[in-house]
């Protein structure tokens, strides 16, 4: 099982995640264009239970998504880096900043998701898959 | 590095594999015997230059236990010369089987060898075998461990495929299946199974269903869904592939691959052994690959494998003329034709698992023996041929006409 580390800009935060990556993705939706003051934010999925701070507490900053679901993003107070994001709709995931972790390398996006909001010359990375929107929509319920 | 030539491929008909399916009478034994007897017998072949008998069986226990291919060398009447043995790459052990079998040609340390697979899957159950993967909370659980269904469930939901779209792809198996029937594609390769007294218990496939059509199968629930729910396989699948919220429930018995009997076998060999044993050539073995992917996803082993096999070999998809692709469930062919965009006109032409189906052990040397004869048919040349895996794997060969 891999274990990374990783932290804010200023060295006040800092945590360690026991755990693989579940999905690594780049997202240019407008909430994450604002907050991270350029597109798209790189992040990585991991399960909640890999997460552990190992140093400081992070600001929350709570809003609702289009959707209506809460979005919990966590920043550092001192120097405003992002660090990590919750999402009501994945109670069991903790979306990274994939570019507060220290070996940002590792984790190659996978998928673009609001690709429709990227601005024109905006270059997708090859193979990745490309969503317009979310990820498609849950399924009906099988009867 | 000597080449790997395929001389010949026998299969038995796929019989259903069940307690009233006309194969359940004949042993696990009996099927490999009947594979191999034929082709030393449609061969004329002198066992003498025969090395070694590679056998996949994927529940090689009871009466499939204790390496049934060294057993069923010896009741095919090879010679107490003729070692063999018995490999386990689950779905994909037939298709091993004939790869490990060049191998040992290519390698040189063999000249003439036999590659194959059996499975009694009436005589000796699915998961009669076993195995840590399930039940050990040391690797279930860190590895996303769910049912073959579920995940064939989630890769559907992830890349987009409706319950029309598998069921579509369903109903085009069994129509391929019963065409090829008629046209007598498979007579080529098919060995009747026949009892102690000479007489026919099975000449066909007898697990198709023809007449299956898309009002058919919407009348099938969906397999997986209680499983998924009720064992918690459904969360396990949100768990490992966070973008999905939930699993669209598409597979069912009617377009998964059936539970049958079968054994098939296929001679190989270098140039020199064939001179020798008399035999023409049909075609090289061009490369093979196996690899390891995604365990909770699963099924998609496929598009990996067939990525490194073909970098392996220097070749480009555009230069294959055919492709099998097990229809273990239909999802797994449906991503295959997505992820390479090829058209289904070269893929599964005779049909696949869902209308025939897939006989553990045996089902990757069925496939080879069936594109090998498709392309004789049709006087193309090279295919491929892939299996999704249990655990997270992919196996596949390119074999090309000489």
């Amino acid at each position: 099982m891999a274990r990374f580390d990783g932290g804010c800009l200023c060295g006040a935060i800092r945590f360690s995640l026991d755990g693989d990556s579940r999905m690594n993705l780049a997202c240019h939706c407008s909430d994450c264009t604002r907050y991270n003051g350029g597109a798209p934010a790189y992040e990585a999925v991991f399960e909640r239970t890999a997460f552990q701070l190992t140093r400081g507490s992070p600001r929350e900053y709570a809003i609702k998504g289009d959707s209506g679901r809460g979005i919990v993003r966590h920043f550092c107070a001192e120097c405003g880096a992002p660090l990590y994001v919750h999402l009501e709709k994945l109670p069991r995931h903790i979306v990274m900043a994939a570019g507060a972790i220290d070996d940002f390398d590792s984790f190659a996006v996978k998928a673009h998701i609001f690709a429709a909001s990227a601005p024109a010359w905006h270059m997708f990375v090859p193979g990745a898959d490309t969503f317009p929107g979310d990820f498609p929509p849950p399924p009906a319920k099988a009867s | 590095m000597p080449e790997a030539f395929i001389y010949d491929a026998v299969r038995t008909p796929r019989g259903r594999g069940k307690a009233d399916g006309a194969l359940h009478e004949v042993s696990t034994l009996g099927l490999a015997t009947t594979a191999l007897g034929a082709i030393k017998e449609r061969n004329k072949l002198d066992t003498k230059l025969i090395d070694d008998v590679v056998l996949g069986c994927v529940d090689p226990v009871g009466e499939a236990g204790g390496d049934i291919a060294r057993v069923a060398a010896l009741t095919a009447e090879y010679g107490d010369h003729v070692p063999g043995v018995q490999i386990n790459r689950f779905c994909a052990s037939g298709l091993d089987a004939v790869n490990f079998a060049s191998a040992q040609v290519m390698s040189g340390q063999h000249d003439m060898t036999i590659g194959g697979g059996v499975e009694s899957m009436s005589r000796v159950g699915i998961g009669a075998s076993g195995g840590a993967w399930p039940v050990d909370p040391t690797i279930a659980i860190p590895s996303y461990f769910m049912p073959q269904g579920v995940s064939a469930d989630l890769i559907a939901t992830k890349y987009g495929f409706s319950r029309d779209d598998v069921d579509a792809y369903a109903v085009e198996s069994q129509k391929r299946a019963a065409r090829s029937w008629q046209e007598g594609r498979f007579a080529k390769s098919i060995v009747p199974v026949k009892d102690v007294n000479g007489l026919t218990i099975l000449a066909k496939d007898e697990h198709m269903r023809p007449a299956t059509d898309m009002q058919s199968l919407a009348a099938l629930k969906p397999s997986f869904a209680m499983m998924a729910d009720q064992g918690g396989f459904a969360a396990v699948a949100i768990q490992a592939h966070p973008e999905i919220e939930a699993l669209n429930h598409v597979h069912h018995a009617g377009n998964s691959s059936g539970i049958v009997d079968g054994a098939a076998a296929v001679l190989i060999g270098n140039a020199e052994a064939g001179k020798a044993a008399g035999l023409k050539p049909r075609a090289r073995i061009r490369a093979f690959a196996n690899i390891g992917s995604e365990p909770a996803m699963m099924l998609t082993g496929p598009v990996d494998v067939t990525k490194k096999v073909l970098k392996r070999s220097g070749m480009k998809l555009s230069d294959i003329d055919l492709f099998e692709v097990n229809e273990a469930f239909a999802s797994v062919v449906l991503r295959f034709m997505q992820a390479f965009d090829v058209d289904q006109s070269k893929l599964n032409v005779n049909g696949g698992a869902i209308a025939l189906g897939h006989p553990l052990g045996a089902t990757g040397a069925m496939l080879l023996g069936t594109v090998l004869d498709e392309l004789e048919r049709t006087g193309k040349s090279t295919a491929l041929i892939t299996l999704c895996i249990g655990a997270g794997m992919g196996t596949a060969t390119i074999i090309e006409r000489v």
